[in-house]
């Protein structure tokens, strides 16, 4: 079940390294002047139906470079896509992938890490027997935020995920009880 | 034991099993290096090595950063992974590594993902053998790259300390001998010896 899902996941990423740039810089401007649009800013008076104008103020660009990030000629930086996407209330992976991360996986600038209520549920709960086999409690702490850091910031399915999760827990528990023999989870392949 | 001959780059390839690798000792690898964690404003810290097999096997503080890269064969198109893109004692700055087809995806799989503000790998060849030691930072401080420059001494320490730490782990996965961590006292920073300028300014 795993493999069937991981080969199902591992065609998206295969057909995305045939992409080529051009054609990456073609749906991001598909996936920009979409949103745009959805958010008012459509107008049927330029080629790329948005406000160019109103695009340009708000990446800090010409009116002549902002219409070509939106016909999809010319990608705009980082800063200014994070920018875009913070102005149309989206994130930069959407306009840039076509999808928000597998889980949300946003760490602020206030230090916080996102992730979704499921997954962190599961993490806490596979986590429950470290809280008795360690005496060190703040070691525990430290790895399970450690292990909520990697598993939010992982970018691929949920199965997938909760495996890994599966891995790392029980990169603990071994350490804690030496003798337990190594539990096997099989291995992570993609091709 | 040959060097390696790594001019073709693309020979390179994964340790079968790397995905695994990268999670299945996470609370090891997070007891050994966290002292590592915050030193230099370090946020990241991760070690590969590349035997003789060509084969590169990664241990990571943060193993979602190199995870999201190699599952997706994005690795192959950011040259930091490529012991021979490096010139001796600099570092290796990750912004500056991505080729062109991908840097968008790199960039942001990579730094953005992580918040990271600056990420680098040194270049350490021991016996045949690669290390690369790969940093990030979260620092917002804007004059990184060459503070970062100033220190490459203290990374290459770093980078040893981290191998040293984590030698048995590798061991697990390779049928070769590894340079013992004697070697890597030994061993002479690559930019240890060059003369230091120092400017009166008075």
């Amino acid at each position: 079940m795993v493999k069937y899902l991981l080969k199902s996941r591992c065609n998206i990423y295969y057909r995305r390294l045939l992409m080529k740039k051009n054609d990456f810089i073609q749906e991001f401007a598909c996936r920009l002047t979409k949103i745009i649009c959805e958010k008012g800013y459509g107008t049927s008076r330029s080629k790329a139906g948005v406000d160019i104008k109103q695009l340009a103020k708000i990446s800090g660009c010409s009116y002549q470079m902002a219409r070509k990030y939106a016909l999809g000629q010319v990608l705009p930086d980082i800063p200014v896509i994070i920018t875009i996407a913070q102005w149309l209330g989206t994130s930069p992976s959407m306009l840039l992938f076509g999808e928000n991360d597998a889980l949300t996986t946003k760490r602020n600038s206030d230090n916080t890490i996102e992730i979704d209520f499921v997954t962190l549920k599961y993490i806490l709960n596979k986590s429950i027997p470290l809280l008795y086999l360690s005496s060190d409690s703040q070691n525990v702490i430290n790895f399970i935020v450690d292990t909520v850091y990697d598993a939010a910031h992982l970018h691929v399915d949920t199965q997938t995920i909760f495996k890994i999760i599966d891995m790392m827990i029980s990169s603990a528990t071994l350490l804690q009880e030496p003798g337990k023999d190594n539990k096997d989870y099989g291995t992570i392949k993609f091709k | 034991m040959a060097p390696l001959n790594l001019n073709n780059s693309m020979n390179l390839k994964m340790h079968p099993k790397i995905l695994t690798i990268l999670f299945n000792h996470k609370n090891e690898i997070l007891r050994k290096l966290t002292d590592l964690r915050g030193l230099h404003y370090l946020d990241h810290i991760s070690i590969l090595l590349v035997n003789s097999h060509r084969e590169i096997i990664i241990l990571s503080i943060t193993p979602s950063v190199e995870f999201n890269l190699i599952a997706q064969d994005l690795w192959q198109f950011d040259r930091s992974f490529d012991p021979a893109q490096f010139s001796t004692g600099q570092l290796l700055f990750w912004d500056n590594s991505y080729t062109s087809e991908y840097y968008y995806q790199l960039k942001y799989l990579k730094e953005i993902k992580h918040n990271f503000s600056l990420g680098f790998n040194v270049l350490r060849k021991i016996e045949g053998f690669y290390l690369i030691y790969s940093f990030a930072t979260r620092s917002d401080d804007l004059n990184l790259k060459n503070y970062y420059q100033s220190i490459a001494t203290d990374l290459y320490s770093l980078g040893d300390y981290g191998y040293k730490e984590l030698r048995g782990l590798y061991e697990q996965y390779t049928d070769i001998v590894l340079p013992p961590c004697a070697v890597v006292d030994k061993h002479v920073s690559p930019i240890r010896n060059r003369l230091k300028l120092v400017v009166n300014n008075k």
